[in-house]
């Protein structure tokens, strides 16, 4: 996962351990997507919908 | 998807789809890891996504409320001059806003998240959170999540004359 720095907000803690421990729902993928450590986030059906 | 460590904002890129026609999605995440707020910046449309719990066996070291080093906003309860807020800076997705009277305090400002459900007014008429200006002053109200708006009541900042100004 490329990883990039700016000025803003700060990421919450435990933010990469939520992201790939649980699954989420949201409009653009059928739930539970997955947000795998290799960077592709994939929905319930196994298919890889975002990069 | 590209996570960016300073913000926690995360960027998707739709796979498949012809280049123009990929969704390319900001994700917020709250700072209790419940959910996130979304923004499409091709499609123009953004909400709210929530975590599914029963889906995974794994554990997460996240599950308690964490602290986020944004403040919480008090809420303003009187008439809109003596509690509204200077507008530092507003778009699509954040409102940064200044707790000083002046506006000009260097840490004495925060920023919050905008979505599609946060309600935009200026002069009480229903508007989008692109209209807002550096300047304004807006009376806020936010989330449970501390970094989610949910109504920005905007104006524009009373006009003060230059000083030696006449007439």
């Amino acid at each position: 996962m490329c990883v990039a720095r700016s000025g803003f907000a700060e990421m919450p803690p435990g933010l990469m351990d939520a992201l790939t421990s649980h699954g989420w729902a949201f409009p653009y993928a059928k739930a539970p997507v997955l947000f795998r450590p290799d960077g592709i986030m994939m929905d319930a059906d196994g298919t890889a919908r975002f990069e | 998807m590209k996570l960016d460590e300073a913000t926690g904002t995360l960027h998707l890129l739709e796979k498949g789809p012809k280049s123009k026609d990929k969704a390319r999605i900001d994700v917020w995440f709250w700072s209790d890891l419940t959910g996130f707020s979304w923004y499409d910046n091709h499609g123009q449309v953004g909400g709210q996504g929530t975590r599914v719990d029963a889906t995974t066996a794994a554990k997460t070291t996240a599950s308690a409320p964490l602290p986020t080093k944004l403040p919480p906003l008090p809420l303003p309860t009187g008439p809109v001059d003596e509690h509204a807020y200077r507008i530092l800076q507003a778009d699509a997705v954040s409102i940064t806003v200044s707790f000083s009277k002046t506006g000009r305090g260097g840490a004495e400002h925060a920023t919050y998240y905008i979505n599609d459900a946060t309600v935009v007014t200026i002069d009480g008429h229903p508007t989008h959170s692109r209209e807002l200006k550096g300047g304004m002053v807006a009376h806020l109200a936010v989330a449970p999540d501390q970094r989610t708006v949910t109504r920005i009541e905007a104006r524009d900042a009373p006009r003060i004359p230059e000083k030696g100004h006449r007439g």
